[in-house]
């Protein structure tokens, strides 16, 4: 067998292989002879049937089956000859397979970058230090009594004025007649002034007391939200029942002990500036990361094979897919093709195929190990953020061994990281105010 | 009649491939009305052979029952043609 390999780019290369016709010939024989003990056709008995008789008949099968099978051998062999380490599936045109004269085919495989050994040492990076600041535990503080507040009956006997909350039936009718986008609707709550049918109605409401009725017309706008409602005259029949006011529970323990499981303000004040700075810390880590591949990718840069580029953006898909799928939507009701996707995300999915050889390269380069307690951390780590017990996780993997060592690869791989951050210098920076308030 | 008419089809079967390979005969369905002179010329004009022989078999069909209806499968005519030593026929798109 013969091959000779010819560069397209550095990724991507041509296979020009030739079989000799005496494996083409017995592997030819070898088919034939195989099919012929088996091939029922009329007028013979089962394996008398004589190989002229079969070649007519299952030329084409034979055939077909003979290329792939011929491909498929001696295209690895090829691959230990030349030593390419391909990634994806190779590209193949096969010709048509003659009876006689050698096989002659080209394969376009695709083959992991080759990189120069990476100089990691010595990068300048620039860390951030995020502070959680008490403002911003304030503002989750408010957040919170916000959503807690609770709506209660004003004790004062007095009419409704802007920015209450009311309790009100009404009903409304088109030309004195009821309106089916307007039926009538009991203990309707609602914020005057927020206008959640329209703002006309809520002046209306003004000046109402509890126990009140009024009727009253009100005229929708052309552009109005709702298309069977626009530019009508509607004329509405209201009764107030309650005038409530929004109270805010005060920021205590009490406060406190209702928002989770937290003893007391102080608690859940910890709870959020722990959750916060984990925010940060991440934040942090991500800008590190983000400079070392921009550093790492600038100091080698290499071509990437296409098929490891789309492979990952498959993986970007599925995910959107998933997360669609969670949220009881299908990617088309907003307006979502896989095409659109992958077009949008093409560079990022090149982007962390890149990241992803760099860290490869660096853990052959550094041969870099795994070792078993260093796994079990990992391990246990995740168990922790899923809160799941360790046994469980580990259960999974060994149920999934080839899971095991992707996870492995991805403990590696913050290894890798750990080894680039060690070896750099890093130089504290403040937070710009600015960046600081962008956060949420 | 046309050469194509006496001709129906060619037998391939274990006998026809043996009598092939040892006697150099070829085994053809034929027009019932046929004889071997037109079998003959019918047969050199298509395959562009020389005929040495040509041999007639009428067959007649099986009958066959199931239940208690029988029915009969038609009658056929064989031909059973010797080629000149050298002449051969390569099958076949069907005639």
């Amino acid at each position: 067998m013969q091959v000779s390999v010819e560069d397209i780019n550095s990724v991507k290369k041509t296979l020009h292989i030739e079989i000799p016709e005496e494996t083409v010939v017995q592997e030819l024989d070898k088919a034939y002879n195989k099919l012929r003990k088996k091939a029922k056709v009329k007028g013979f008995r089962t394996g008398k049937v004589p190989r002229s008789v079969v070649v007519r008949l299952f030329k084409k099968d034979v055939q077909a089956d003979v290329t792939s099978s011929l491909i498929q051998s001696s295209f690895l062999d090829a691959l230990k000859k030349t030593d390419l380490k391909i990634v994806g599936t190779p590209n193949v045109d096969p010709p048509k397979l003659e009876a006689t004269g050698p096989y002659r085919y080209d394969a376009t495989v695709e083959i992991s970058p080759e990189l120069e050994d990476i100089e990691y040492r010595g990068l300048s990076l620039k860390r951030t230090n995020y502070k959680v600041l008490d403002e911003e535990i304030e503002a989750q503080l408010k957040m919170l009594q916000k959503n807690m507040a609770r709506h209660q009956k004003i004790a004062e006997d007095r009419p409704a004025q802007n920015d209450d909350f009311v309790l009100i039936d009404y009903e409304g009718f088109k030309e004195g007649r009821p309106f089916a986008e307007t039926a009538k609707t009991e203990n309707f709550n609602m914020k005057i002034g927020e206008g959640p049918i329209i703002k006309d109605f809520d002046d209306q409401l003004i000046s109402m007391k509890p126990g009140d009725k009024k009727d009253f017309e009100v005229k929708f706008p052309q552009d109005y939200f709702n298309k069977k409602l626009a530019d009508l005259d509607i004329s509405f029949q209201v009764t107030l029942h309650e005038i409530r006011e929004e109270v805010f529970p005060e920021i205590d323990d009490v406060l406190a002990k209702k928002a989770g499981q937290y003893e007391s303000l102080d608690e859940l004040k910890k709870a959020i500036s722990d959750n916060l700075e984990q925010g940060y810390n991440k934040r942090m880590e991500q800008e590190l990361h983000e400079q070392i591949y921009k550093e790492l990718i600038s100091r080698s840069d290499f071509e990437l094979p296409d098929v490891m580029v789309d492979m990952e953006l498959e993986g970007i898909i599925e995910e959107a897919e998933r997360s669609f799928a969670y949220r009881n939507i299908s990617m088309e009701d907003i307006g979502l093709t896989r095409e659109s996707i992958a077009e949008k995300y093409r560079d990022t999915a090149a982007k962390q195929v890149k990241r992803h050889v760099l860290l490869g390269k660096l853990i052959d380069q550094e041969s870099l190990t795994i070792s078993d307690d260093e796994l079990e951390d990992g391990l246990k780590e995740m168990a922790d953020s899923f809160n799941q017990p360790i046994e469980q996780i580990k259960n999974y993997y060994n149920q999934n061994k080839n899971k095991i060592e992707y996870f492995k690869h991805t403990l590696l791989e913050k290894k890798a990281i750990k080894l680039i951050i060690d070896s750099s210098e890093i130089e504290d920076v403040e937070p710009q105010k600015e960046e600081a308030a962008a956060e949420d | 009649m046309m050469p194509h008419d006496v001709i129906k089809r060619p037998l391939i079967t274990e006998k026809t491939s043996i009598q092939k390979e040892k006697l150099n005969q070829i085994s053809f369905e034929v027009d019932r009305r046929a004889n071997r002179i037109s079998i003959k010329k019918a047969v050199e004009k298509i395959f562009d052979v020389n005929v040495d022989a040509v041999r007639t078999i009428q067959v007649k069909g099986k009958v066959k029952r199931r239940g208690l209806i029988t029915g009969k499968r038609k009658d056929w005519k064989k031909a059973i043609v010797t080629l000149k030593p050298g002449e051969r026929i390569d099958f076949f798109e069907g005639v």
